[in-house]
């Protein structure tokens, strides 16, 4: 091997060294940005996040549902329930009628804490509305103007339960067989 | 991951307050801080907890348009009677909004703190406006809230109206100016002292009547004003609002 050979053989070498190190440097940051791309949208940092315990409540036409959940507050102060109003949309007006109930009771909530599990508010169905699911949004501001995540939930409104004939004659059988065995025991004793 | 459909998202701002002569006044900014426009935007429902709310006595109140990161401004007025200075109570707005071809419902709530008594900045003319609704015909009466002694005189009313209608009522001693279409101003016709038809401090005035196709109602806004008898010059007024026919209904 001659000296250019081999000054050619390691700067072949050194040039190697140097592209591997830099698609190692190139495939951490594609990891990086990829982590970030994907991870969960829970690690989020809203400074208020509402967390209902349930995304759908079940109830008949004319009945009145209540939505609980928790509620963590990141803000940097301390808040009551009196400081933190919740805001709908995207509801039909026809059939749904919707009420804060949070803040009633009052209670504290520190910073960097999150609340035991409350009533948040109440979805009333009208009376006259026909079974099906019926969505809205919500979302909690507070009295500094920090917003938390939007909540798509859900009510579904069931057809109201009537018990089918055949159900109904299974059940009146029953009871006058009842009826019968009772009276036939108390004429032997 | 999925895109969200654009829609309108509606939040409050600190409302300013004035709590003066028995009353309330909430002057509450309403943001649409969501990702589409929402049209047609009404509000239908204002409540403070159980406070008796004095306007504007009908609704719904049309806002119009309220386009993205756009606002828009109500003024309820509540009675404060039962209410403790420094109680948080829930201020709840809801209404309606148009927005992809569907016609949806928001509902928005504050705490507010009753403020306590404190003079209002500008005096206005104590005076109130009832409206007696029928399909198709508005039939006002103005009401002179001044105490027995006052000097201001009603003199004036101007009515905003949503929609085309006719005038169909006019108290005898007054006259009355109007395009139909968008306002009505029934002025006194009194020229000299001691001006007869002016509604006196305590007294009240029927028959300004206005007819329309359309039969719905919406809240719009109103002005009474007022002569000062002892100065003969322009009184204080009151504006507020007051049923008329609907543009959108």
């Amino acid at each position: 091997m001659t000296c250019t050979s081999s000054f050619l053989f390691s700067l072949r070498v050194s040039v190697g060294l140097q592209l591997a190190k830099r698609s190692v440097k190139i495939l951490t940051l594609f990891a990086i940005f990829g982590f970030v791309l994907l991870a969960p949208k829970s690690i989020s940092a809203d400074p208020i996040t509402l967390a209902p315990s349930s995304a759908s409540l079940n109830t008949t036409a004319g009945g009145t549902v209540i939505f609980t959940g928790q509620i963590t507050n990141q803000t940097g102060v301390p808040l009551s329930a009196l400081d933190l109003f919740l805001n709908f949309s995207g509801f039909d007006p026809a059939v749904v009628t919707i009420e804060q109930l949070l803040g009633d009771p009052d209670f504290l909530l520190p910073n960097n804490t999150f609340s035991q599990v409350v009533n948040l508010y109440s979805v009333t169905v009208a009376a006259n509305a026909p079974p099906g699911t019926y969505t809205f949004d919500v979302f909690i501001q507070d009295v500094n103007d920090n917003f938390s995540n939007s909540v798509t939930v859900s009510v579904v409104v069931s057809p109201n339960a009537v018990p089918e004939p055949t159900t109904l004659l299974l059940l009146i059988t029953g009871l006058v067989g009842t009826r019968i065995a009772h009276s036939k025991l108390r004429r032997r004793s | 991951m999925f895109l969200l459909a654009p829609a309108p998202r509606f939040s409050t701002v600190a409302p300013g307050l004035l709590n003066s002569d028995g009353q309330l006044t909430v002057s509450l900014p309403i943001l649409n801080i969501g990702t589409a426009d929402a049209a047609n935007v009404r509000v239908t429902k204002i409540s403070l907890g159980s406070a008796v709310r004095r306007s504007p006595a009908g609704l719904p109140l049309p806002l119009g348009i309220l386009p993205v990161n756009g606002t828009a401004s109500i003024s309820p007025r509540f009675n404060t009677t039962g209410l403790l200075v420094g109680g948080k109570y829930l201020l709840s707005v809801q209404g309606t909004y148009e927005a992809n071809n569907l016609t949806s419902g928001f509902a928005i709530n504050r705490y507010i703190v009753l403020p306590a008594p404190s003079q209002s900045p500008v005096v206005y003319l104590k005076a109130h406006v009832d409206v007696a609704v029928q399909p198709g015909i508005w039939t006002y009466t103005i009401f002179n809230d001044e105490p027995v002694g006052s000097t201001q005189f009603i003199a004036l009313f101007s009515l905003e109206v949503g929609s085309p209608f006719t005038v169909t009522g006019v108290p005898v001693g007054w006259e009355v100016e109007t395009d139909n279409v968008s306002y009505a101003l029934w002025v006194a016709s009194d020229q000299q002292s001691p001006y007869p038809h002016h509604i006196p401090p305590g007294g009240s005035l029927g028959g300004f009547q206005i007819q329309s196709s359309k039969i719905g109602s919406e809240s719009t806004g109103y002005l009474v004003a007022a002569w000062n008898h002892q100065l003969d010059q322009a009184g204080l007024v009151s504006p507020d609002l007051v049923l008329s026919p609907g543009k959108s209904v």
